[in-house]
C-alpha cells in the first residue's frame, strides 16, 4: 500500500499549527463531502417517502468542542440546529463516552425541535482521543401519538404527540441497546420503515466516522485540528463582511399565522433586526405567546429560521454552513413565547412557525436592503395527513407536503411550482400515490389570476384535489396564509389565499379550516389550494409583454389583465412593451 | 493500397471532428479535424474524403459508428420543434410543475428552465386509467379530432403524449396515438409507453416531450449525413453511440434521440473499459480531463455502472441521487458519469474572504489560457503547468498552438503569488493541487458515493489533459496503477470502434404480493420479442444476438432498486426467484455497506439487455507511428515542497522504455502531455499504452 505523504501543508510555530490557504482549502473541500456523502447514504438507505422523496433530513460534522464544521445538502431549517443538541449530550455525558456510542434524542426540550426529528450522534474516536462528532437528523413517518404522522397541529400537550426520547445511547461502546430500539417499533405506526430508516441514520454516520479518521490519516491530527479553528474563522469573516455592507439600523416587521386552531385568532411574529457594524441581532420581541396547539417552536428552530432568511439575502456561495455563520449573528426570543415555550407544550406543527419566522425577518430585512427582498411565497407547505387501518391491524400513513412557489422578486416573476426556501421538498408523483394508497387525485394544476398582482407578480396557486377510496380515515391538515395571505412588497399586492375544500361542487360542499383533523369516509374529495405568492411594485408598472406572456399561456385571464393591470386587448396601452422589469 | 474491410468511428464535439478509420488487416489512419456547426456533417464529409483520398477502397467500409453532440445541443441552445404535449384531464401542468426541487438552497434568482412544451401547447384529453390499468374512461373520437385542428392550427411540429398509467396499460394513450399519426401524417408523435413504461408521470412526461422537442433536428441531421455519405460513396449503415455505451441504427435513433443525449462522454468509457478487459484489468475508474470539464466513471468486473435517470443542462452535479431541478429530466439509462468544473481551461480566483478557488468558470478556447496569447487576462490550470515545467515551454498539440511560458509567470506572480504570500511555483503548485481537489469529487462521486474503494481499481486517464494530471490524482485515492494509453485525445473515437450494438427493455412488474415465476418469464418472453424486432430492424443476423436478463429489486419502502441478473436460459421457476432474492441482499451489502436479510424485497421491473457484439479489430489500441522516437531532452519541473525542482527527461512515447524506469518524467504525445511525477515508475507496454506506478 502506498502512503499518503502530502503532509507538506504545515509547518510548526511556537507550539502552534499554521496551515497553508490551499490546504486548508483542501480540507474544507473533503469536510463538505464527506457531508454531503453522509447524506447520499441516506437517501438509498432510506425507507420512508419523508426522508428519500422530501430529504427531511440532515448531516453534519463537528469539530471536538461539538461545532459544526460542514453541514451535508441539508434542508435550510436544520441550519445550526443539532449543536444544541450535541452540546446538551457533551454537557450530560462528559467522561462517559466511548468509541462506538452511538447517542439519540428527540425531545424538544432536550436541544430536539419534535418528536418525528431523531437525532443521531457519534463521537469519533483516533487513537483513544474524540477528534469530532459526526451527526444526522431525520424526520420519521411516524413517532406513534394521537393522529397518524405524528404532525398534527390540534395536540394540546407534548405526550399526545407520540413516543419522547430523552439523550439515550443506541448502541454502548458498538452493542445495540435493545431494550431502547424495541419500545421504538414498538410506539410507532410504521414500524418497519421507522427502523429502516434509523439503520439509514446509523450507516450515515458510520460512514462518516470513517471519512473523518482518513482525513486525520492524510493530514494529521493536528494540522485538521487547526484547519476546523480557520475554516469557522474564515466563515465568520465572511459572513461579518457581509453584515458590514448593510446599512445600520433597526428594522421590525410583523407578520401572522392566522390561527392555532382552536379559534386563538391571529398570532403576531414580530422580528426586529438590529444591525451595527459586523454585528446582526434579531429580538422577537412582541411576538405571541406559546399557544394551545403543536405551532409552538424552539429557540433552536427560530435560530435556523434566521440563518436560512439571512442566506436568502445574503446569497453568497463562500458561505459554508457552519459555526461561523451562527456565531456571527444572534438571536432572543422572549420566554413563554410560541418560539421558546414552557414544557409541556406541543411541539409537532412547528415547521409552519418557522416559514413564518423566515417571512417576518426577510421583511423586516426589506426595510434595510429592499432590492434584495422578495415578497411571501405560499407560505410554507401544506401538510396533508391521511391515517387509516387495515382489518388485519396494520397502519398506513399518507403524508404530502403541498408546496406553492415564491413571492415576487425585485427583478423576476416568483417561481411557480417549487419548494418554498425555507425546504427543499420534492412532491409525491400521482402514480405512486394512486399505487400505494386508497387515494385517487383528480387534479394538479395551476389556477389562473390567483399570483399576488405587481411589476413583478407572485406564484400561482396550485390545486390538488384527493379523492378518498378508503372506508374510513383520519384527516389531519396543517395549512395557513387564508386571513392572512402572502405579503407583496414596495406596491405589489397579496396573494392569492389558500383554502381547503371538503367535496367541491357537490351538495355536501363545505369550506375546512386551516388547520384541523376529523374523519373522512368512502368517496370525499378533499381540494386544497395554496396560497398565491405576493407581488412586487405596483401592477400598473408590470410591461406589457409579462402581460400578454402570461395571457398567452392562461396564467391570467383577460378579465384579470383588464381589471388588475388595466390591460385591454392586446395594444400595451401606453405601456413600454419591453419596459424595464426592475419596478423601481 | 489493401482490400480490407474498415469500420470508420466518427466522434463529434463542438470544437473537434475526431475520425478513426480501422481495417481488420490492421490498416487504418486517424483524423483530428475542426468541427462545422451548425452543419457538422460537412466536417464528416471533408474529413473522410482526406482520409481516404483515391487510394482507399470506399466500399470496403462497412459501417461507420458515430458519436454526436446534435441532440444535446439542440436542447441545450433551445433550438428544438414547437413541441406540444397531450395528456390526461386535471393534469396539464405536470411537466411545469415538475418535481419542486432546486439546484442551490438560496439562489433566490434561481428560475425553472421554460417548459420545451409551454402552457398554451399543452392540451388535456377526458380519459383516464387506475393504478391497476383498468380503464375509467376512454378518449372520445370527436376529442382527438378536435385535438388535431388545434394543433394544426397552432403549427406545432412535434407532439409527445402521456397519460396516467399508460405504463400499465398503454391503450388510451395507444388509441390516440394512432389517430393523430392518422390526422397528422408530416407530425413526428411520441407516445409515452413506446419510450418509457414505467411509473412516475413527470419523470415519464419530461422524457417523452425531450423526445418530441428533438426528433426532427435529428432526424435531419442523420438524413442529411446519410444522403452525403452515399453522395461521397460511401454505402454503410450509420449506427449512433447512445447515451448508454452501445450502438444502435440510425433508424431507431431517429425514432427516439431522447437516447442519444449523453452520446458524447459515453464513448471514452467503452473505449477504457475495451482497454481495460485487453489489459485483464476487471475494475478501472476512466477519468477523462479536457478543456472546461473532467468526468469520472467506474468499471467493475468489465462493466461500466448506468444511471437511470439525469438531468440536462442543469449545471454540473456531483451526485444524480438528488433531484435537482435545474435541468430538463431525461430517464433513460446512461453511463453514470460523474462531471466537474476541471478542466485545462479553468479559471484561478480568490473569494471576498481570501480563500483560493479554480473554476468552475472556464477561459475555454477563446479568450483561453493567458499562454495562448488569444486575448486570456485570467490565471489557468493550463498556465499553471507551463510554469510547473510541466507543459512543453515552446509549443503543444504538435506546434500548432504556441505558448507563451513568461506571460503565464508574470500572470501567476500577479494574481497568486502575490495574493497568497508563495513563490511563484509554489502558486502554481498550488493551483495544480486544487484543480486535483476539484476533479477528485468527480472521482469520489462514482467510487466512495457508491460504497466502492477506489483503491481496487486502476486509473485510465485521457483527454488533452487528464494525463497531467492522473499520477497525483491516484496518491490521492490511494490507486496504485494508471494507465495512460495511446492517442489519449482520439481515445472517445476509439470507444466507438469497440462498442457493441445493444438495447434495453424494461417492463414494470406491478403485483402487489411477492413475485410470481410465471409472470415474470412471461414479461421476459414479451421483451425478448420485441428484442428480436430490433435484431431484425438493424438487418443484423439474429444469430448474433445474446440476451441477457436482469431483475430490479429493493426493499420494501425503498425509491432506489439495484439490478441483479437472473437466468436467461430457460423458464424461470420459484428457486430462481428466491435466488434473485439473495442476490440483492449481497448487492446492497455490496453498495450501502449493509443489508437485512429478515425485510421483505420487492420485485419492481425486469429487465432485459440485448446485445449484437461487434467483431473488434486486433490493433485498435495499438500505438500509432505520430511519434519520432526522439527525446526532447530535459526541462526542470517544480513537484511540491518536498521534491522541489528536478531536471525531467523530457521524452516521446516510442521512447518511454519498455521496462520501468523512475520518475520525474514527461512525455509528450501530439495530443497530450503525460507527467510523471517523482515517487512514481513508468514503463511503456507491448501496445503503447503507458502504465504509471505509484511507489517509492
Amino acid at each position: 500500500m502506498v502512503t499518503v505523504s502530502e503532509r507538506t501543508g504545515a509547518t510548526e510555530t511556537a507550539g502552534s499549527v499554521e496551515v497553508d490557504p490551499i490546504t486548508r482549502e483542501v480540507i474544507s473541500n473533503g469536510l463538505t463531502s464527506l457531508a454531503n456523502e453522509m447524506a447520499v447514504v441516506v437517501v438509498r438507505t432510506a425507507h420512508s417517502q419523508v426522508v428519500r422523496d422530501s430529504l427531511d433530513f440532515s448531516t453534519a460534522v463537528f469539530d471536538p468542542q461539538g461545532r459544526v464544521v460542514a453541514q451535508g445538502l441539508a434542508i435550510p431549517l436544520h441550519l445550526g440546529a443539532m449543536p444544541d443538541a450535541l452540546s446538551q449530550i457533551m454537557e450530560r455525558h462528559a467522561g462517559s463516552i466511548s468509541d462506538g456510542d452511538v447517542f439519540v434524542l428527540n425531545d424538544p426540550d432536550e436541544g430536539g425541535m419534535h418528536l418525528p426529528d431523531i437525532f443521531m450522534f457519534k463521537a469519533v474516536f483516533v487513537e483513544g482521543e474524540i477528534l469530532g462528532w459526526v451527526g444526522c437528523i431525520a424526520h420519521h413517518a411516524d413517532m406513534g401519538g394521537r393522529v397518524a404522522g405524528s404532525n398534527a397541529v390540534d395536540s394540546r400537550e407534548i405526550y399526545a404527540e407520540g413516543l419522547q426520547i430523552p439523550i439515550l445511547k443506541l448502541y454502548e461502546a458498538g452493542v445495540e441497546n435493545q431494550t431502547l430500539s424495541s419500545i421504538i417499533a414498538k410506539n410507532v405506526r410504521l414500524p418497519a420503515i421507522v427502523m429502516g430508516d434509523i439503520r439509514a441514520q446509523l450507516s450515515s454516520i458510520n460512514v462518516g466516522e470513517r471519512g473523518l479518521r482518513k482525513l486525520v490519516g492524510e493530514h494529521g491530527r493536528d494540522v485538521l485540528l487547526a484547519t476546523f479553528d480557520d475554516i469557522l474563522e474564515y466563515t465568520e469573516g465572511i459572513v461579518r463582511a457581509e453584515i458590514a455592507r448593510l446599512p445600520d439600523g433597526t428594522y421590525s416587521f410583523d407578520d401572522y399565522i392566522d390561527d392555532d386552531g382552536f379559534g386563538s385568532g391571529p398570532i403576531r411574529i414580530s422580528a426586529t433586526v438590529d444591525i451595527e457594524g459586523d454585528r446582526l441581532h434579531v429580538d422577537f420581541e412582541g411576538t405571541g405567546g406559546q399557544v394551545m396547539s403543536a405551532l409552538n417552536a424552539t429557540t433552536s428552530f427560530t435560530r435556523a429560521s434566521v440563518y436560512a432568511a439571512f442566506l436568502c439575502v445574503t446569497p453568497k456561495t463562500e458561505i459554508l454552513n457552519n459555526d461561523g455563520l451562527y456565531r456571527a449573528i444572534t438571536v432572543t426570543v422572549p420566554e413563554g413565547s410560541i418560539l421558546n415555550p414552557r414544557r409541556p407544550a406541543p411541539r409537532a406543527a412547528r415547521g409552519l412557525t418557522g416559514f413564518r419566522v423566515i417571512d417576518a425577518v426577510i421583511g423586516a430585512l426589506h426595510k434595510a436592503v429592499p432590492e434584495r427582498c422578495f415578497a411571501a411565497g405560499e407560505g410554507g407547505p401544506t401538510m396533508i395527513s391521511i391515517g387509516t387501518v387495515d382489518p388485519d391491524g396494520v397502519s398506513h400513513v399518507f403524508v404530502d407536503f403541498v408546496c406553492g412557489g415564491w413571492g415576487g422578486r425585485q427583478t423576476q416573476d416568483g417561481v411557480d411550482a417549487i419548494s418554498p426556501i425555507g425546504a427543499n421538498l420534492a412532491n409525491v408523483p400521482v402514480e405512486q400515490i394512486e399505487r400505494d394508497y386508497e387515494i385517487i387525485v383528480d387534479e394538479y394544476s395551476f389556477l389562473p389570476d390567483t399570483g399576488g398582482p405587481g411589476a413583478n407578480r407572485g406564484c400561482l396557486s396550485i390545486a390538488r384535489q384527493l379523492r378518498f377510496l378508503g372506508d374510513w380515515g383520519v384527516l389531519s391538515i396543517r395549512s395557513d396564509r387564508r386571513d392572512h395571505p402572502p405579503y407583496g412588497l414596495d406596491h405589489g399586492l397579496p396573494g392569492h389565499p389558500s383554502l381547503n375544500i371538503l367535496n367541491p361542487g357537490r351538495p355536501d360542499e363545505t369550506l375546512l379550516p386551516t388547520k384541523f383533523t376529523r374523519d373522512i369516509k368512502h368517496g370525499d374529495v378533499l381540494r386544497h389550494v395554496t396560497a398565491g405568492g405576493g407581488g412586487v411594485g405596483a401592477p400598473m408598472h408590470r410591461s406589457a409583454d409579462l402581460i400578454a406572456h402570461d395571457l398567452e399561456e392562461g396564467k391570467i385571464t383577460e378579465e384579470h389583465a383588464r381589471t388588475v393591470y388595466g390591460f385591454t386587448g392586446t395594444s400595451p396601452e401606453g405601456r413600454s412593451s419591453t419596459g424595464p422589469r426592475p419596478h423601481a | 493500397m489493401a482490400q480490407g474491410r474498415y469500420v470508420l468511428a466518427v466522434d463529434i464535439g463542438g470544437t473537434f471532428t475526431d475520425i478513426v478509420l480501422q481495417g481488420d488487416d490492421g490498416a487504418g489512419g486517424r483524423l483530428k479535424i475542426s468541427s462545422t456547426p451548425p452543419d457538422f456533417e460537412q466536417a464528416i464529409l471533408r474529413g473522410l474524403d482526406e482520409l481516404f483520398g483515391t487510394h482507399l477502397d470506399r466500399e470496403g467500409v462497412t459501417r461507420l459508428a458515430h458519436g454526436t453532440t446534435v441532440a444535446t445541443n439542440a436542447l441545450l441552445e433551445r433550438r428544438g420543434a414547437r413541441t406540444a404535449l397531450v395528456t390526461t384531464k386535471g393534469f396539464r401542468d405536470v411537466l411545469e410543475i415538475a418535481r419542486m426541487r432546486r439546484p442551490a438552497l438560496f439562489d433566490t434568482g434561481f428560475e425553472k428552465p421554460p417548459p420545451l412544451a409551454p402552457r398554451n401547447l399543452r392540451f388535456e384529453i377526458d380519459e383516464r386509467m387506475d393504478a391497476e390499468g383498468q380503464v375509467v374512461r376512454r378518449p372520445q373520437g370527436s376529442d382527438i379530432e378536435a385535438l388535431a385542428e388545434e394543433l394544426s392550427t397552432n403549427g406545432v411540429e412535434s407532439v409527445a403524449i402521456c397519460f396516467l398509467h399508460s405504463y400499465r396499460n398503454p391503450v388510451n394513450e395507444r388509441a390516440v396515438a394512432r389517430s393523430l399519426r392518422k390526422l397528422l401524417p408530416a407530425v413526428p408523435i411520441t407516445a409515452s409507453y413506446e419510450l418509457l413504461p414505467e411509473l412516475k408521470e413527470y419523470e415519464r412526461t419530461s422524457t417523452t416531450v425531450v423526445n418530441s422537442y428533438i426528433q426532427p433536428t435529428v432526424g435531419r441531421y442523420l438524413r442529411s449525413l446519410e444522403k452525403g455519405l452515399s453522395g461521397i460513396g460511401f454505402d454503410c449503415e450509420v449506427q449512433v453511440m447512445q447515451s448508454n455505451g452501445s450502438l444502435f441504427g440510425s433508424r431507431t435513433a431517429r425514432d427516439q434521440p431522447v437516447r442519444l443525449i449523453e452520446s458524447g462522454p459515453a464513448a471514452g468509457v467503452i473505449a477504457a473499459r475495451s482497454l481495460a478487459a485487453d489489459l485483464g484489468e476487471p475494475d478501472v475508474i476512466a477519468f477523462d480531463m479536457g478543456g472546461t470539464t473532467a468526468k469520472a466513471s467506474l468499471i467493475e468486473n468489465g462493466q461500466a455502472f448506468e444511471a437511470a435517470e439525469h438531468e440536462v443542462g442543469g449545471g454540473m452535479n456531483q451526485s444524480r441521487l438528488f433531484i435537482q431541478g435545474g435541468g430538463f429530466t431525461v430517464r433513460i439509462p446512461s453511463l453514470d458519469i460523474a462531471e466537474v468544473g476541471a478542466g485545462g481551461g479553468s479559471i484561478f480566483w480568490i473569494d471576498q474572504g481570501g480563500a483560493p478557488h479554480v473554476g468552475p468558470q472556464s477561459a475555454g478556447a477563446v479568450p483561453g489560457p493567458v499562454c495562448y496569447g488569444a486575448g486570456g487576462t485570467k490565471v489557468t490550470v493550463t498556465d499553471a503547468n507551463l510554469v510547473l515545467g510541466y507543459l512543453n515551454p515552446h509549443s503543444i498539440a504538435g506546434g500548432s498552438q504556441k505558448l507563451d511560458r513568461a506571460a503565464a509567470e508574470r500572470a501567476v506572480d500577479t494574481q497568486v503569488a502575490a495574493h497568497l504570500g508563495m513563490s511563484r511555483l509554489e502558486a502554481a503548485y498550488g493551483i495544480h493541487r486544487l484543480a486535483n481537489t476539484n476533479m477528485s469529487q468527480a472521482i469520489r462521486g462514482v467510487s466512495v458515493e457508491r460504497g466502492r474503494d477506489p483503491r481496487n481499481f486502476m486509473l485510465v486517464a485521457f483527454g488533452g489533459a487528464g494525463p497531467m494530471h492522473a499520477a497525483l490524482i491516484a496518491r490521492h485515492f490511494e490507486v496504485e496503477r494508471v494507465v495512460v494509453p495511446a492517442s489519449p485525445g482520439l481515445f472517445c473515437a476509439i470507444g466507438l470502434q469497440v462498442a457493441d450494438l445493444r438495447h434495453d427493455y424494461v417492463a414494470s412488474y406491478e403485483l402487489p404480493n411477492d413475485p410470481d415465476s410465471e409472470v415474470v418469464s412471461l414479461l421476459f418472453e414479451q421483451l425478448e420479442e420485441r428484442a428480436r424486432g430490433f435484431v431484425v430492424d438493424a438487418g443484423l443476423p439474429l444469430t448474433d444476438l445474446s440476451l441477457e436478463r436482469f431483475v430490479d429489486q429493493r426493499y420494501r419502502g425503498q425509491a432506489h432498486e439495484l439490478s441483479v441478473p437472473v437466468p436467461g436460459d430457460r423458464v424461470l421457476d420459484e428457486g430462481d426467484i428466491h435466488d434473485a432474492g439473495q442476490d440483492f441482499h449481497l448487492a446492497h451489502e455490496l453498495t450501502y455497506g449493509h443489508s437485512t436479510p429478515a425485510e421483505p424485497v420487492q420485485l419492481i421491473s425486469v429487465r432485459l439487455r440485448a446485445t449484437v457484439r461487434t467483431p473488434k479489430a486486433e490493433h485498435i489500441f495499438a500505438m500509432q507511428a505520430d511519434g519520432d522516437g526522439t527525446t526532447g531532452g530535459s526541462r526542470l519541473a517544480f513537484f511540491g515542497k518536498r521534491d522541489g525542482v528536478l531536471p525531467t527527461p523530457v521524452v516521446s512515447r516510442p521512447s518511454v522504455p519498455v521496462d520501468e524506469v523512475d520518475g520525474p518524467m514527461i512525455v509528450e504525445d501530439m495530443d497530450a502531455t503525460t507527467v510523471v511525477p517523482p515517487r512514481f515508475a513508468v514503463r511503456r507496454d507491448e501496445v503503447g499504452n503507458l502504465v504509471i506506478r505509484a511507489g517509492r
